[in-house]
Order: C-alpha cells, then structure tokens, then sequence
C-alpha cells in the first residue's frame, strides 16, 4: 500500500465513521484539537485501520500520535515491518 | 351500537401528559394536519410525576410556549434535595445531613399538579382546534404496514364511549371508526398500541412506589431555625424536590400548589409491603420516620396510590410505518431524578421531526433512516438511564454515597444529556449517529461507575460507616462543577470530553479517598479507560 493510499483510507474512515468535514481533514491537521476526536475515538480508528492493514497498534506508540499524517506515519512503518498479526489481515494484500 | 367513520391525520391515543403535550406540539409545529385525542377518562384526575427537570422544562417553555402559564398555574422548582436519618429513623429534621441547592438552579425547572395541567392542557387544545373525544375505550387497532405503493397509508382502531354519555347530543354514543395516517400511543401504562404490537420489555430493576396527595404539610421554610436557614443561604426548601434517602428506599416531598403536597415512597420490592397501597398502612409507614412524621403531624390525606413495578422497556419506540410511542406507553425508568416528562420531551420532538419531514415530502429512504435512528438513540437512551438506577438503592442511605453519586449525575446531565437537548444536538442525525457509534463505552462506563458507588456501599457498611456522615452535614453538590458558568452555553465536543474526563477523574479520586483515606495516589485515567476497567 503506497503511502497516498494509506492517506486517502484514513481520510474515508475519518469521513466514514467520524463524520468529519473532508475540507478540514489534511495531513497537518491535530486529531485532537482540530478534529475534536478523544480516546475513544481512537480506539474506534484503530479498530478501522486493523479492519484495513491486519495490524494491531501498540496502544503506547498510538498515545504519540497528535496529527493525521502521525497515523499515516505509523501504519506505513507498521506495514513496513512485514507480513500482518494474527491471519486475519482480510485486506493487507491489496495494494502489494 | 352505530358506527361512524372519523378520519384525521394525526391519532393520538391518550390525554394524558404525553398526548396533550404532543397534540399541542403539532397544532403550533404544523397547523395544517388535524389531530384527534383520545382518552378513557372524563375528567383528569390525580397522577405521579409531577417534577421536571431541565430538559422537559425547556421542552414545556421554548417549544411548547407554557412559560408564563408555568409560573402563574404551578410552583418553580428549586432543584432537588436529599435528607439523610440514623438507623433508627428518629433523626430531627434539622439534624439531618443535607444535599441540596442554596440557590435556584440555572434553568428553571417546575413542580406541576398533574390534574390541573392536563385539565388546563385539553382546553387549550381544544381551543386550538385539536378533537378531544374524551370518555372512550380504544380498541381493535389495525396498523398499516404495507409499506410503499400501496396508497394512502391508512391505520384504523375502534373508539367506544366507555359509558353513556348524558342525554342531549346527538350522536354522542356512537361508536368510531377511527382512520389516520400517523398513530401514537401516548396511553401511560395502559400501553394499548405497545401491547397489542408486542412491544413492552420486562424490567429487572425491582422496585415498586405508593403515593399520595396531602393537605396540610407542614411548611420547611416555616421552621424557626435561624442556622438551619442560613446554611442554605435562605433559599426555599420547600419549592424542591424533597428526599428522604433510606437503605432500599426514599420518601418523597413535593408541593403541588393550591395547598396540596404529594408525597410517596419509592421502594425495592423487599421493603414494599401490601400494607402500604392501603391509606392506613402508608401512612403508618411514613409515620416510621420521625422527621417525615413531624412534616405530617397535622396533614391529612387525601387519595393514595400505588404500582407494584415501576420500570420496563419497550422493544421499538417508532416505526417507519408511521406509529410512535410516547411517554410511559413506551417505557418507564424509575423517578428519583424526575427523568419521566424529560424522555417525552425527546419523543415529542422526535415524533413532530419525523410527521414534518413526511408532510415535506422526504424520501421514504431518508424517513426510514431518520426514524430509525431516533428510535435506537431512544433505546440507548433508556438503557443509560437504567444504568443511573442500577445498584442505587442499597447505597443511597449514605450521605457520604449519595454526594459522590450525585455529583456525578447531575454533571453528566448538565454536561452532556442537557446540553445536547437545549442545543438541538438531539435533532442532528450525525451528532445522534456519533453517540450511538459510541455508546457501548460509554454504557461500560456506566457500568463501572455503578459498581463504584455500590462498592463503596458496601464497603462503608462493612466498616460499620455507612451513616457516619448522616448528622450535621451540608453540601450544595456542585462545588466541584468549576464550569459553572459554561452550563448550557455553546461547547465544543473536545470541551465536553474534557469536562468529562476530569469529572470522572474526580470522583474516582474522592471514592479511593472515602474508603482509604487522602495516601493512596490515584493517577489520572483517559476517557477510554474508564469503559475497560473496574475504578476501585
């Protein structure tokens, strides 16, 4: 998955599950302070970006995370790291 | 019998608070659909329930126009307060621990007399052109569910006067057969169309209540205390929502006007006798209590009344086929906090939103949706109002318990559930489907705060300490709400979190303080862990 795709994801799911207005969705922008998301929200995101990588993310590296393009960041180096957890990465393949 | 058609757009099915209520709502909302009422009764008559609280109350003066007739017919309510006893029931009144207002709180809220507000309510409407038909059984009800394409969607039922009506108008026995396009069930407990539908959902939070009207009660702010009077700064105990807070169970004093106050326990089924639906054995049941005795001493009862179980649920509150559920036809919580006329005030809006937006002519799809998210934010709501109720009873004796209960309940409500509603939150679908998104953390949480408040309990009477505070005490509650000023004011949700987080944070710290004193360090948690994990 190249790095724009993993954005454009994480921009449907911030669009898709958060509800969030598209026009205030861009790399710079904070999660928290911007886009109002909380502790709980993340949780759901990184339900999401399991649902979309097969990758479980560490919950102590995800309390780093400030911005959009954090996340980004993080699935990319997540990805980089090699074949997906557990076996139930339905959609890892995708893009490879 | 005869028969005759009557055709209407909008059948309501009970005139009771939530019916009048919603046919009011819908002459001022949209003139142009006519509306029928129908109820059993001839004349309104006395019924429990009579404090509202913020929500209902600015459903009743923003929406509904009732400001000034609120303030001229019925009471303002100074909030609510709660009075603690010993063991042995025999504290004075101004012996007891109190939690309770030393001032009005931010938004009005008021004390109605029940009878006259629905009597007051049927004239009005019936001035403002709604069909009253008063005195008659519903039944035989027939839902449309044929869905599109079928024509005009028609739902039936059958109206019979219950007895002859007098002699002189014409027509007066006959029995109808009523027609309409939208049907509610706004019949109380009765619950006609939620019966007949299969709806109603048995509740195992066992608690059951008799009440009464008295003349005669003695006046709180008549007691010739001069410290007692000042602690609360002046303000007027006798305007609120009086509790008398027992292990399993409370009393409840309420002014109704006119000379009148209710007064009524609300009791586990374990403390609940037979005895006490009977006038004599109420009122020697509240005699039991030394202080509700001496507020009593001269009163003399006037009816008394009583249900055995309280709460249940329902499965669906509205369809896309045009029935909706208001009021305790749908579901009934339990009335420590007065939540009864604050879940009408959502139905009401929901059920005016959905007729609205069919009269505008919306899709069918965009209506399904519509309704049925209102209709599982209803069912989420009832479930986190349950959730307020659970292991309440047990712990609810203790004045130490119940000022961190409370604190917690009344900043969530203004917080949140309050905010939400006077702000119209409750009508977006996107903020509705945001907190349904997120509703199993926040139920968790709930949960896990019930099990606080009950552990400390528990804890306290183990520790033989559960009435250590019940003597002498005196706290408004809200001295921890240092957003005082912000209540109902425009938020953001990042502040909203925010509040949240360091509310929950807080009354964590005082339950860990409570039990193991001011050592034992409680590091912060974020708002997601307080749904993971037990918090003592």
């Amino acid at each position: 998955m190249t790095r724009d795709e993993i954005y454009n994801h994480l921009v449907e799911i911030l669009i898709g599950t958060f509800e969030l207005d598209a026009g205030d969705i861009g790399p710079d922008a904070n999660l928290f302070e911007e886009l109002d998301l909380d502790s709980i929200d993340m949780v759901d995101m990184f339900v999401e970006i399991h649902a979309l990588t097969g990758k479980r993310i560490d919950a102590e590296i995800a309390k780093s995370i400030r911005t959009v393009g954090d996340v980004v960041d993080l699935v990319e180096r997540e990805l980089a790291k090699g074949d997906a957890d557990g076996g139930d990465a339905e959609e890892s393949g995708e893009a490879s | 019998m005869p028969v005759r058609d009557l055709n209407v757009d909008v059948a309501i099915i009970g005139g009771g608070l939530a019916g009048s209520l919603l046919a009011r709502h819908l002459r001022r909302a949209l003139p142009d659909l006519s509306v029928a009422v129908f109820d059993r009764s001839r004349e309104s008559s006395f019924k429990v329930g009579e404090s509202t609280v913020e929500i209902a109350s600015h459903y009743l003066s923003r929406r509904l126009g009732l400001s000034t007739y609120l303030y001229d017919q019925h009471l303002p309510k100074n909030g609510l307060r709660f009075f603690f006893d010993t063991p042995g029931r025999d504290a004075e009144l101004t012996a007891m621990s109190e939690l309770g207002s030393y001032s009005f709180p931010p938004l009005p809220a008021f004390q109605v007399d029940r009878a006259r507000l629905e009597a007051d309510l049927w004239a009005m409407n019936e001035e403002d052109g709604v069909d009253l038909r008063l005195g008659v059984r519903v039944d035989d009800v027939q839902i449309d569910d044929r869905g599109a394409g079928k024509g005009p969607r028609r739902h039936r039922f059958r109206a019979t006067p219950v007895r002859p009506a007098d002699a002189g108008e014409e027509g007066a026995d006959d029995a109808l057969e009523v027609r309409c396009r939208w049907l509610i069930d706004a019949s109380g407990r009765a619950s006609v169309l939620a019966r007949h539908l299969g709806l109603r959902q048995p509740s195992d939070h066992g608690v059951a209540a008799a009440w009464g009207r008295f003349c005669g009660v003695a006046d709180m702010d008549d007691v010739a205390d001069p410290a007692w009077n000042a602690r609360v700064r002046f303000t007027h105990r006798t305007l609120s929502t009086n509790h008398f807070c027992y292990p399993g169970y409370w009393i409840w004093f309420i002014p109704i006007g006119r000379g009148l106050t209710s007064v009524g326990v609300v009791a586990e089924h374990t403390h609940f006798t037979d005895a006490m639906r009977k006038p004599e054995g109420f009122q020697a049941f509240l005699r039991r209590h030394r202080a509700v005795a001496s507020l009593l001493k001269d009163a003399g009862l006037v009816d008394v009344m009583a249900y055995g179980q309280l709460a249940y649920g329902t499965k669906r509150y509205f369809s896309p086929d045009g029935w909706y559920l208001t009021g305790e036809s749908a579901a009934f919580s339990d009335p420590f906090y007065s939540p009864g006329s604050d879940f009408i005030a959502l139905e009401n809006d929901y059920i005016v939103d959905c007729i609205r937006r069919e009269v505008a002519g919306d899709s069918r799809e965009a209506l399904a949706e519509r309704v049925t998210t209102f209709d599982q934010y209803m069912r989420y709501r009832f479930k986190s109002t349950m959730l307020i109720y659970k292991h309440l009873y047990p712990v609810l004796g203790s004045y130490e318990v119940l000022c961190l209960k409370w604190a917690f309940d009344i900043a969530s409500y203004y917080n949140m559930w309050g905010h939400y509603y006077v702000t119209d939150q409750h009508l977006d679908l996107r903020q509705l489907r945001t907190e349904l998104r997120r509703q199993v953390p926040i139920l968790e949480g709930q949960e896990q705060f019930a099990a606080l408040f009950h552990k400390l309990g528990v804890e306290l009477s183990r520790q033989g300490n559960y009435y250590r505070s019940n003597l002498g005490e005196f706290t408004y509650g809200i001295e921890h709400i240092d957003w005082l000023d912000e209540i109902f004011a425009p938020r953001s949700k990042r502040r909203i979190m925010e509040v949240n987080v360091s509310l929950f944070n807080l009354i964590r710290e005082r339950s860990h303080r409570v039990l193991y004193g001011a050592d034992v360090a409680v590091p912060p948690l974020d708002l997601a862990a307080f749904s993971d994990m037990a918090l003592i």
